[in-house]
């Protein structure tokens, strides 16, 4: 009888465990993990990794992907069974709370800091003074809309050197709706449910309103920003757009712009591809309207990190020189449409290069995007800030979801005895 | 069945009859819905909303959603992992159950009574109000992995044993089955054990043959709720390699637009259960019958 | 007296031990860590060490405060007030506080302030639906029992069409009907406005704040009531046939078979399923999960999506865990508290 029963619970374990097969033990493995993205930036990714791969006979690299929607935990986790892989991708505003944590160690010390001198600011993931990642790319989010489209309301076509202003945007809204041709005219994104987008699309808004989300020089109190003048006017504008019926809260699909069920999209240049496709050159792709304290776009988007339990840094360092090559961007930004990182592999691409008709995201990058906060406290201030901009939207008092989320985010950092490196943990 | 009201006009029995057909418009007009979405492309569910066509398979109908999801969504995987999972927990569970169960009833030992009592407190804790820090618990339980040679993983997250070993023993299970072994009459054991069976035996040769209804009810309540198991492995299984069936619907419905392709694979997710229900119907209804009025 | 072959103490702890083994390792070990780690700062993943807070984690989940506000009368006699958060904000001793509701009274107002109101928020929710779910589901399946029992032809097939949402995993139900409920493409708004004769706004179901609760409880009650119908069916057949006869042979009418003879014999089947169902609406979460999020602003965040959202999602186990015992302790006082009324009403009869 003992003995079924260990034979029946042994090959229990041994059959799940089996199939659990993860990176962490020593070996000729290079172990990397990124988030999923869309088809062609993963088979780009696959490129790249086999091109690296080609040339190397005494390890093999073994890649995975992870979905995006559950990515952050699946590294929780991993790190949690000590099983991180030697590299990994991380969303940029999540490099302060991986090093916090404890997850990634400093590429500086792995590789010459030179080797980063071309990549600009917003694809390099700085923290305490020490480059933790760096990326190929860099997104930017855009307006996208058909020049046939503004011409029916005799709407300016605003330039990166004079985008629109706020009583111009609200204008150019106010006159599409009026068409009837559109339900609502606009459509933001909102129906995306990740915090880490609200923050992305919507905090560089509030930048351009004059507020923030934290007190930048310290990181240490959200209080009197996010929930300052600037904030609020923004916070009043945003909720007018919904109550307005100028945009929906909850697009049925994410092909608003496509299918004419609104005039005008907010969203990244990763979508150019397929809009081009469907508009030709009706296609117009602007900057986003200046509220007054200049256009603001989020900088940085996702990275490349070695893990502090990396048991083969030499090799973890080798793949991250070789995607940082000039070659290796340009193919990325070929490949997938994705801003490249250096004016050197910008100028090796058709659409990137000057005068390249995509150009206008590689402009647009360099002199909007704005790094969100450096701090261990990003998913804190993401998530109050999602939820605050959700009750906006939603209806609820301005004044009163701002300064919750205030609330929430110094809470949190007394909670976490102001994210203090865990060398200094005890008070 | 008897009829507890006999003098009736044939008017109010027509009524009973719209009433009764009513409600099955109520409950099975979102199934159908599902399966002929499932077929359209995006475009025209849309456009097919407006009408009786929402019921219907007519337009461009086609299986390119189920292609669709099939290589895009890792629903093969996913299906796998959930169907390993219900059979692990239900094999495991009906053994330790009714093992456990056979020993609370049909064997005499000190305790008995405590033990039966503890099984019922256990009863009304719900997996909700310990998931929190049950998570804290698995993510420090040892594993063995194979990566060069045998090694030692302290953590049960990410994995498909996390979904099957908490789950095998179940208080409900072991007081259904109690109660359904103390209805069967000692004489049985009695003459077994006269003819020199063991325990075990009497256990396996004899109680369990009489008892096939219950095994039955017990493995769909157990199994549906593996199958259908949601909560804990949103808590648990973050990466995609251990998901079950249940977590990558949500997760295809939120990241996903393609409403054809979300109803092709809600579609896919039941078509096991209703399979199932419609095979074996009678049990589905005997085991919530049957535990409503015992339990 | 117990035969001799029947006494097994070794055996049987044997047979038992795998069972009690599970049972300890994921319930009583669980549960007892659960009402540990509320004393704690335990994080999920922190670099920093573990600490004792005492009573911390339930003073800040179950804070209540009342403030009194004098209003400041303008000269046309209307009243205004300070605005809550900028009073709370202010004081040392109110400042951990937000205000969760307000009764204006004359010229005073008097302002509920919580530690927590999201969490205050939530248990709202979930009372709220249990209120609206139960009845309705519990009705919905009576009256399902009631139809099936009547001696229709083809009552097994009626009986397995109304049960089939049962066994459909509460996800793809979710998924199905967050498509039904869509403001402008949801066939429920499609078939009010056919009913309606193309008459009434659309509603946005899930997207408004007072419709979303709803939305939910109509579209639970839907699931769930196959399974309480069975019950109930259950429960019917079990009462004898000669009190319907009795009854009919004294001249009653249908209605007062049903209240004297019906009624009477489901006592404990009602009992029962009041009971299940209150439960099970106090752990309301996949729904939530798939369909809201807890949108539109907290309206149906309940308390165990709230448990998940701060423990797993924050990884604020400590607090999270603290939730779940405040849960525990409530739905174990709600069962206790309805056997004992229905238990005091049976024998009152």
């Amino acid at each position: 009888m003992r003995r079924i029963l260990r034979l029946s619970i042994g090959t229990l374990l041994a059959s799940t465990a089996s199939c659990t097969d993860k990176p962490g033990a020593g070996g000729r493995v290079l172990h990397v993990w990124q988030h999923q993205t869309g088809p062609e930036e993963a088979a780009a990714n696959q490129q790249m990794i086999a091109r690296f791969a080609a040339g190397r006979h005494n390890f093999v690299v073994n890649a995975q992907t992870i979905p995006q929607g559950s990515y952050p935990q699946s590294i929780m986790a991993a790190a949690m069974a000590g099983r991180l892989p030697c590299v990994l991708t991380v969303d940029s505003p999540m490099v302060p709370a991986f090093v916090w944590a404890g997850h990634i160690r400093p590429l500086d010390t792995l590789i010459d800091r030179q080797a980063f001198a071309s990549i600009a600011p917003p694809a390099l993931g700085q923290y305490q003074g020490h480059i933790y990642s760096v990326g190929q790319f860099d997104a930017a989010l855009a307006i996208f809309t058909r020049r046939s489209t503004l011409a029916q309301i005799h709407a300016r076509i605003p330039t990166l050197a004079q985008p629109w202003t706020r009583a111009e945007f609200d204008d150019v809204l106010r006159k599409l709706k009026a068409t009837g041709r559109w339900q609502v005219p606009l459509d933001l994104g909102t129906r995306e449910p990740n915090p880490n987008w609200w923050t992305y699309a919507y905090s560089p808004m509030l930048q351009s309103f004059g507020g923030d989300l934290i007190d930048r020089k310290t990181n240490r109190t959200a209080d009197g920003v996010i929930n300052g003048a600037p904030a609020r006017a923004w916070a009043a504008w945003f909720h007018a757009l919904f109550a307005n019926e100028w945009a929906r809260r909850l697009e049925p699909d994410d092909q608003s712009l496509m299918r004419g069920r609104v005039a005008l999209a907010y969203t990244g240049n990763w979508r150019a591809p397929d809009l081009e496709k469907a508009f030709g050159n009706d296609l117009l792709i602007l900057p986003p309207p200046d509220f007054g304290h200049g256009v603001a776009i989020g900088g940085g988007s996702w990275q490349w990190a070695v893990s502090s339990t990396c048991t083969q840094p030499a090799q973890a360092a080798a793949f991250i020189r070789h995607l940082i090559s000039t070659p290796e961007i340009a193919a990325m930004a070929t490949a997938a449409g994705m801003i490249p990182a250096t004016e050197a592999a910008a100028q090796r691409t058709q659409r990137f290069r000057k005068g390249g008709d995509w150009r206008v995201f590689y402009d647009m990058s360099r002199a909007f995007a704005r790094p969100r906060p450096a701090t261990p406290a990003f998913t804190a201030i993401s998530n109050a800030w999602y939820h605050a901009a959700r009750d906006i939207m939603d209806g609820t008092d301005p004044r009163d979801a701002l300064d919750d989320a205030a609330d929430a985010i110094d809470q949190s950092i007394a909670d976490n005895n102001g994210y203090a490196p865990a060398a200094e943990k005890t008070k | 069945m008897r009829r507890p009201i006999n003098s009736r006009t044939a008017a109010v029995r027509v009524g009973l009859y719209a009433i009764a057909l009513l409600f099955v418009i109520v409950f099975v007009s979102p199934f159908v819905f599902m399966v002929m979405a499932s077929f359209k492309p995006n475009q025209q569910i849309f456009g097919d909303l407006g009408s009786f066509r929402a019921f219907l398979p007519v337009g461009a109908v086609s299986l390119q959603n189920y292609r669709d999801v099939i290589a895009t969504s890792g629903i093969g995987s996913y299906a796998l992992n959930s169907a390993f999972i219900t059979v692990s927990t239900v094999g495991a569970g009906l053994f330790v159950n009714s093992l456990a169960a056979f020993a609370l009833a049909r064997l005499e030992w000190r305790g008995k009574g405590l033990v039966l009592g503890l099984i019922v407190i256990m009863l009304i804790i719900p997996l909700e109000a310990i998931a929190v820090p049950m998570m804290l618990l698995v993510a420090s339980l040892p594993t063995l992995g194979f990566d060069g040679g045998l090694t030692i993983q302290w953590s049960w997250l990410d994995t498909r044993l996390v979904q099957i070993v908490p789950f095998v023993a179940n208080a409900f299970s072991i007081f259904f089955f109690y109660q359904a072994f103390n209805d069967i009459p000692r004489d049985f054991d009695e003459a077994a054990y006269v003819d020199g069976a063991t325990p075990y035996q009497v256990f396996r040769h004899v109680i369990v043959p009489l008892s096939g209804t219950t095994f039955a009810t017990v493995a769909i309540i157990q199994g549906l709720a593996a199958w259908n198991q949601y909560l804990w492995p949103v808590i648990v299984v973050p990466s995609a390699e251990a998901r079950p069936l249940m977590v990558g619907l949500q997760q295809f419905f939120r990241f996903q637009t393609e409403w054809g392709e979300v109803m092709a694979y809600a579609t896919l997710a039941t078509l096991p259960v209703f399979l199932a229900f419609v095979f074996f119907q009678r049990w589905f209804v005997q085991s919530v019958m049957g535990s409503g009025v015992k339990g | 007296m117990t035969p001799r072959w029947a006494r097994k103490g070794r055996l049987a702890f044997l047979f038992g031990t795998p069972a009690m083994l599970g049972l300890i390792t994921f319930l009583v070990i669980p549960f007892a860590m659960a009402i540990a780690l509320t004393l704690t700062n335990q994080k999920l993943l922190s670099p920093q060490h573990v600490q004792a807070v005492g009573l911390a984690n339930y003073e800040r989940l179950l804070g209540l405060k009342v403030m009194r506000q004098d209003g400041i009368a303008s000269s046309d006699g209307h009243v205004t007030f300070p605005r809550i958060r900028d009073v709370t904000r202010s004081s040392p001793t109110l400042r951990p506080y937000r205000p969760l509701g307000a009764m204006t009274w004359e010229s005073t107002r008097f302002v509920l302030l919580a530690r927590d109101p999201v969490f205050m928020r939530s248990l709202l929710n979930t009372a709220l639906f249990a209120v609206m779910v139960v009845p309705l589901q519990c009705g919905l399946a009576l009256g399902l029992a009631l139809l099936v029992n009547a001696g229709l032809c083809g009552q097994r097939a009626f009986r397995t069409i109304y049960f089939s949402p049962v066994v459909m995993s509460m996800v793809v139900v979710a998924v199905i009907w967050a498509f039904l409920f869509n403001r402008d493409l949801g066939l429920v708004n499609q078939a009010l406005g056919w009913l309606s004769g193309g008459q009434g706004t659309r509603i946005d179901w899930l997207g408004n704040p007072a419709t979303a609760m709803p939305a939910i409880v109509i579209m639970s009650a839907w699931q769930g009531a196959g399974l309480q119908m069975l019950i109930f069916l259950a429960g019917l057949q079990a009462i004898p046939t000669e009190l319907y006869d009795a009854a009919r042979i004294d001249g009653a009418t249908p209605l007062q078979r049903f209240v004297h003879v019906t009624l009477p014999g489901l006592s404990n089947t009602i009992a029962f399923v009041v009971v299940i169902t209150t439960i099970a609406a106090f752990g309301l979460f996949t729904q939530v999960d798939v369909m809201t999020q807890g949108g539109p602003a907290n309206a149906t965040s309940t308390v165990m999506f709230y448990a998940i959202e701060r423990g797993v999602r924050d990884q604020d186990i400590a607090y999270g865990s603290t939730v779940t015992v405040v849960y525990f302790v409530l739905i174990a006082t709600l069962a206790i508290l309805q056997q004992r009324f229905f238990a005091r009403r049976a024998g009152a009869r």
